[in-house]
C-alpha cells in the first residue's frame, strides 16, 4: 500500500514538475523582455549623453546579468572577432541565435530588428524619439507576455498535474 | 610611410564584395587622397597622378575595369570608420568630416537635413575623401628664418592651393616655435593653436595625433573667431596659429589678437598674390598691414615648395623661387 501511495505521489509530483518547467517559459519570456528594456534604457542613455561607441557599449551590456542580454553578448563576440563587421550584420546574427537560445517570441525579435536603423541616425533628438518608441514597443510585448502568462501558466501547471492524476487512475 | 598607413589604417575599411584584397601600387610615392564615390570608380590621388581601383584589387593609372561601389558599400565603410557609432561623430559630420586614428581626416558628402537654417544632421552618404594627415618634422626649415626677426615672431600668412602642405607646414611651425630652434638661437614661446576641424592636432577622442610642441595649447572643434578669443582670454599665448582663414569674423578675431600683442600665423587657400588681392578680406588685411609677411606655396617641386615671400611692411618681394 505504501509503495502504491509513493508511486502515485511520484507520478503526480513528476507531472507537476514537468508542468512547472514548461510553464516557466512564460515567466522567462517576461523577465527577458524586462532585461531588454533595462538594457535599452542604458543603451540610449549612453549613446545620447556619453557618446559611447558601440564596441564599448556592447561589452558593457553583455556583462549585465539576465538571459535577455544574450543578444548583446553575441554582438560583442561577433564584433570582437571581426572589428570591421557591420553592426547590422552582427545584430541580425544575434537575433537569429536568440530564436533558439532565449524564450523570446519571433514577434519580440521583430521589434528588435529595427535597432540598427536607429544607429544610422546621428542626432540626439531622434535618439530620444527612437528610445521612447522602442521601449514602448517592448513594454507592449511585455504586456502581451503577461497576458499570455496569466492565461497559460496555471493552465499548463494544473493540466500536467491532472494528466498525472489521469495516468494514476488509468494505472489503478 | 603612406603604404603602411594605407595598409593598416585605410585598406581594412575598403573591402568590398568583389574585392578580396587591395594591392598597393609599388611605385606610388606621395599619396594625397583616396576618393570613394557611389557609382564612380575609387580613386587614389598622388600629387600628379590618379590611380583607379580595379575589380581584381589592383590600382591602375588607366581607367581599366574599375570597381564601382554602391551606396550601401559607402555607408558600410563609414560605419566601419566610425566603429558602427555614427552618432558619436554627429558634430563632426555636421561639418562634413570625421577623424580616424592617426589624425587622418575623412571628408563626407551626402544629404543634409536643415532645421531652422542650421544643419541638423547628415544622411545618405554618397562620397568619402580620405585625406592623409602628415607630420614632416623639419619641413618649415626654409620658411622659419623668414618668420623670425631678431628673435621675434612675425605675423605671417601662408597661402597655397589645397593639398600642397599648408597644414603640415603649420604643424611643424607650431612645434619648432613652441620647442625653440637652437640653430636660430630662438627660445621657445607659448603657442596657442585654434584647430577648428581637428586637422592640425589630428586629435581623436581627446588624444593628439601630432606633436605640436611642448609649449602649445590647442583649442579644438571651436569656430576660429571664438577660439582666438578664448585662447587670448585664458592661455596668454605669445603666438597663435590657425588654419584656413576666410570669413570676416576670422579676420576680426585676428585683429583682436594683434591688439593684444599676440602674433598670428595663419593660412588660407590661394594660388598667387594676385588672387589674394582679389579676395576682399585678405586684400583689406594687406592694406592694413595686419600680416608682416606672406608666403606663397606650390607643389611645383613636391608639396610645400616655397614660391614667393612678400614683406607686406615694405611691399617688397623677398624671394622668388626659380
Amino acid at each position: 500500500m505504501m509503495i502504491k501511495f509513493l508511486g502515485v505521489l511520484f507520478i503526480i509530483m513528476s507531472m507537476g514538475f514537468i508542468g512547472t518547467s514548461i510553464s516557466s517559459r512564460y515567466r522567462f519570456r517576461m523577465s527577458e523582455i524586462d532585461d531588454l528594456i533595462e538594457s535599452f534604457q542604458i543603451f540610449f542613455d549612453e549613446i545620447t549623453h556619453l557618446n559611447q561607441k558601440i564596441p564599448h557599449l556592447m561589452k558593457k551590456l553583455s556583462e549585465r546579468p539576465g538571459r535577455g542580454n544574450l543578444l548583446f553578448q553575441t554582438v560583442h563576440q561577433e564584433l570582437n572577432q571581426s572589428p570591421y563587421m557591420d553592426f547590422e550584420q552582427a545584430w541580425e546574427y544575434a537575433l537569429w541565435e536568440a530564436r533558439s537560445k532565449t524564450h523570446l517570441h519571433p514577434e519580440d525579435l521583430d521589434v528588435l530588428k529595427m535597432v540598427p536603423m536607429f544607429l544610422k541616425i546621428s542626432d540626439r533628438e531622434s535618439h530620444g524619439k527612437n528610445r521612447e518608441y522602442l521601449i514602448n514597443r517592448l513594454k507592449e510585448q511585455e504586456k502581451k507576455a503577461w497576458n499570455v502568462r496569466l492565461e497559460n501558466e496555471k493552465l499548463v501547471k494544473v493540466g500536467y498535474i491532472l494528466l498525472g492524476a489521469t495516468v494514476v487512475i488509468l494505472l489503478y | 610611410m603612406e603604404q603602411a598607413i594605407f595598409q593598416k589604417q585605410i585598406a581594412p575599411f575598403i573591402f568590398f564584395n568583389g574585392v578580396k584584397s587591395i594591392l598597393y601600387p609599388k611605385n606610388l610615392r606621395n599619396i594625397q587622397e583616396i576618393r570613394i564615390r557611389i557609382q564612380r570608380p575609387i580613386m587614389l590621388l598622388e600629387t600628379e597622378n590618379e590611380w583607379f581601383l580595379q575589380r581584381d584589387g589592383t590600382f591602375k593609372r588607366i581607367f581599366g575595369r574599375p570597381y564601382i561601389p554602391s551606396l550601401e558599400e559607402v555607408y558600410k565603410i563609414l560605419q566601419a570608420l566610425a566603429q558602427n557609432s555614427i552618432y558619436a561623430y554627429h558634430e563632426e559630420l555636421k561639418q562634413g568630416f570625421i577623424t580616424i586614428p592617426g589624425g587622418h581626416r575623412v571628408g563626407v558628402v551626402g544629404s543634409v537635413v536643415v532645421n531652422g537654417g542650421e544643419i541638423n544632421r547628415m544622411h545618405t552618404f554618397t562620397g568619402l575623401n580620405f585625406r592623409f594627415g602628415r607630420e614632416v618634422k623639419g619641413c618649415c626649415t626654409e620658411i622659419l628664418p623668414h618668420v623670425l626677426e631678431e628673435g621675434h615672431v612675425l605675423n605671417a600668412l601662408i597661402v597655397s592651393p589645397p593639398g600642397v602642405g599648408k597644414t603640415t607646414l603649420l604643424r611643424d611651425l607650431s612645434r619648432q616655435l613652441s620647442n625653440g630652434v637652437s640653430q636660430l638661437q630662438f627660445r621657445g614661446v607659448k603657442v596657442g593653436v585654434v584647430d577648428e576641424r581637428y586637422e592640425l592636432s589630428g586629435s581623436l577622442l581627446g588624444q593628439d595625433g601630432f606633436d605640436l610642441g611642448i609649449r602649445t595649447d590647442i583649442i579644438k572643434g571651436c569656430p576660429k573667431a571664438e577660439g582666438l578669443k578664448m585662447l587670448l582670454r585664458t592661455m596668454s599665448p605669445q603666438v597663435i596659429i590657425t588654419d584656413e582663414m576666410g570669413s570676416e569674423e576670422d579676420f576680426l578675431g585676428i585683429i583682436d589678437c594683434m591688439n593684444a600683442g599676440v602674433k598670428i600665423i595663419a593660412s588660407c587657400h590661394g594660388y598667387s598674390m594676385c588672387e589674394v588681392h582679389r579676395r576682399k578680406n585678405l586684400h583689406q588685411c594687406i592694406q592694413e598691414r595686419i600680416f608682416d609677411k606672406i608666403f606663397i606655396l606650390s607643389s611645383r617641386n613636391g608639396p610645400g615648395t616655397l614660391e614667393e615671400v612678400y614683406d607686406v611692411r615694405t611691399f617688397q618681394q623677398l624671394l622668388v623661387s626659380v
